[in-house]
């Protein structure tokens, strides 16, 4: 095997006559590129897009698997039934099936049994090992600017769900160039809670297309072009896809069959009106919201 | 005069709950005021910048390392946020702090006080006072050592969190016929659009690979001093072949390293057209981001 150095001055390489792409014993590379491939690349500090979430501890493997999977504990904030939400966990799930459906920045959560009765626990949202307070009220222009369509997505699910206390329960990270970070959580006062202790007129409210959400964090702030992307999106969604994220097949957190039937067709009938509840309310949407 | 003041602990740990003091914000006289590990005594926002000033009495202060520390800007921001704005205003501070409790994350309010201010004390001085008497002095520890160095250069040259970042990538040049390779070695490299192999084989799969944007290599730190020649000769090496192979261009490659290794290389990197950064220089992350993302 020749080496690389003999290979490169025999073809009389060197310092400054770079002016044709490598040729390896006449064999020109294809397109004039050089052929390579990656062959190492360990998992460094390459982070995505997408949220972490904090690992309280990782026990060994004890499962057979290419993966090496293992057990761990996930932090999260447990939620259930009751006081102003009566149907708090019901609606925390279709919010987070929502949200993923209609790619929605909102902090992901799983369904969980306890002695209590089912419960919904929100992943604790954990920028590598640390825990961001609320997003200030006064920060709301900043992560409108850094985030656009993560807001204008924002807005139009709170919209679509009804969830009008969305005031700051966002974590946002804006100081650190370098981290990207917006998600949304609580939505314990959307569906079928958007008016305290009526689940009737919470369904027929969202139903008839009435604006609901009278003042959100991002009122007044989101460009015309994100909103109308997020639009587009949310109205490609099948509609088969939506109905899914409200049916639990049997009755569910004290929601019966009928009505998660009841939250699909208005789900739907609601994203039908979108464009016309932002139309309508054009004055309070591009206004912004007081402070609180 | 007197004055009311909150402590801020930071939890690292929600589920051991253990804190320690980080923080002071306090309102003084119709002002609000924030001090926090490399916050100085804070009382206007105008230029305020929590990026830019860095992690390490934090780090000091904590024993985290410095990956741990990526969100502390957003928490500085965050103090010094509250405790300007709303610290002009007790009540507001005290509805913000309540707010805080139970919000459910890292920073947590523990201590709400009421100070003297001595006479011809400045404010200033009066909260650093307080800073000293519940967060006490930033233990002195070495900092900033060489791969500390680097973390922060890569982050502040903001290309850390770079999706085509990759770390440790081992290059295969495959080369004529025989299909010899040729294997070039990086600390960190950016390489974009970059295709899997395999399906059609090794090498390109359909001519849309690029050449790698960028590569890096870092010798520096504490070692013997052949084993520091060892690894910058090395470093040297790769940059020769990947330039005489005509795979990557000089200004694309550079050598992160210290002092000692700018003694030792900087004259090679010079014939071969490739920068070599010293990590502790003031302008190491402005020269990186520049070779990186050209």
């Amino acid at each position: 095997m020749r080496s690389v150095t003999s290979m490169a001055g025999s073809r009389g390489h060197g310092q400054g006559e770079r002016s044709e792409p490598a040729c390896f014993d006449g064999v020109e590379a294809s397109q004039g590129h050089p052929r390579w491939r990656l062959r190492k690349n360990a998992i460094g500090i390459t982070v995505t897009r997408h949220p972490v979430y904090k690992i309280k501890g990782i026990r060994h493997s004890p499962f057979q698997g290419i993966t090496k999977p293992g057990l761990c504990n996930v932090l999260g904030v447990i939620k259930f039934d009751g006081g102003e939400s009566h149907h708090c966990v019901y609606n925390e799930a279709v919010c987070s099936r929502l949200a993923q459906t209609l790619h929605a920045p909102i902090a992901d959560g799983v369904l969980t049994m306890t002695i209590g009765g089912p419960a919904f626990v929100s992943l604790r949202l954990d920028s590598l090992g640390e825990n961001l307070p609320d997003l200030l009220w006064k920060k709301r222009g900043s992560a409108a600017r850094r985030y656009p369509d993560d807001v204008a997505s924002l807005m139009l699910f709170d919209l679509l769900v009804g969830n009008w206390d969305r005031e700051r329960n966002l974590k946002v990270s804006l100081a650190n160039a370098n981290m990207h970070l917006f998600r949304a959580f609580d939505h314990s006062h959307a569906l079928l809670d958007v008016f305290f202790d009526d689940m009737r007129r919470s369904l027929s409210a969202l139903h008839d297309g009435e604006l609901i959400v009278r003042r959100h964090p991002f009122y007044g702030l989101i460009p015309p072009q994100a909103l109308s992307a997020a639009l587009n999106r949310f109205l490609s969604v099948e509609e088969g896809m939506i109905r899914a994220c409200c049916l639990f097949g049997t009755g569910f957190a004290g929601v019966s069959h009928k009505i998660q039937l009841a939250v699909a067709d208005t789900l739907l009938k609601r994203r039908g009106l979108l464009e016309k509840i932002i139309w309508d309310n054009e004055g309070v949407i591009n206004t912004l919201s007081a402070d609180p | 005069m007197s004055f009311s003041f909150f402590t801020i602990q930071y939890v690292h740990d929600a589920f051991r709950r253990e804190g320690i003091n980080i923080a002071v914000l306090a309102s003084i006289d119709g002002r609000g005021y924030a001090r926090a590990p490399d916050l100085p005594v804070c009382s206007k926002l105008h230029g305020f910048d929590a990026f830019s000033n860095g992690t390490a009495e934090f780090r000091a202060l904590t024993g985290l390392n410095y990956s741990e520390c990526a969100a502390y800007p957003d928490l500085l921001d965050y103090l010094a946020n509250v405790g300007v704005e709303y610290g002009s205003n007790d009540e507001r501070l005290a509805a913000e702090m309540r707010s805080l409790a139970e919000s459910a994350c890292a920073l947590v309010p523990v201590t709400q006080g009421v100070g003297l201010l001595e006479r011809a004390e400045k404010a200033e001085d009066a909260v650093e006072r307080v800073f000293r008497q519940f967060v006490g002095p930033i233990p002195k520890r070495r900092l900033d050592q060489f791969p500390d160095l680097v973390a922060r250069v890569l982050q502040h040259a903001e290309i850390a969190y770079n999706d085509d970042l990759h770390v440790d990538a081992c290059i295969d040049l495959i080369a004529g016929p025989e299909n010899l390779t040729v294997s070039l070695y990086f600390d960190y490299a950016i390489i974009a659009d970059w295709m899997f192999e395999g399906g059609r084989g090794r090498g390109l799969a359909s001519g849309k690979n690029r050449r790698p944007n960028a590569g890096l290599r870092v010798v520096g730190g504490r070692m013997p001093v052949a084993k520091r020649r060892e690894r910058l000769d090395a470093a040297l090496a790769t940059f020769e072949q990947a330039i005489r192979l005509d795979f990557m261009a000089a200004e694309h490659l550079a050598l992160l390293t210290d002092a000692h290794g700018v003694e030792n290389a900087s004259s090679r990197c010079r014939r071969l057209g490739v920068r070599c950064i010293d990590a502790a220089e003031s302008d190491a992350r402005h020269l990186i981001h520049r070779v990186m993302t050209a």
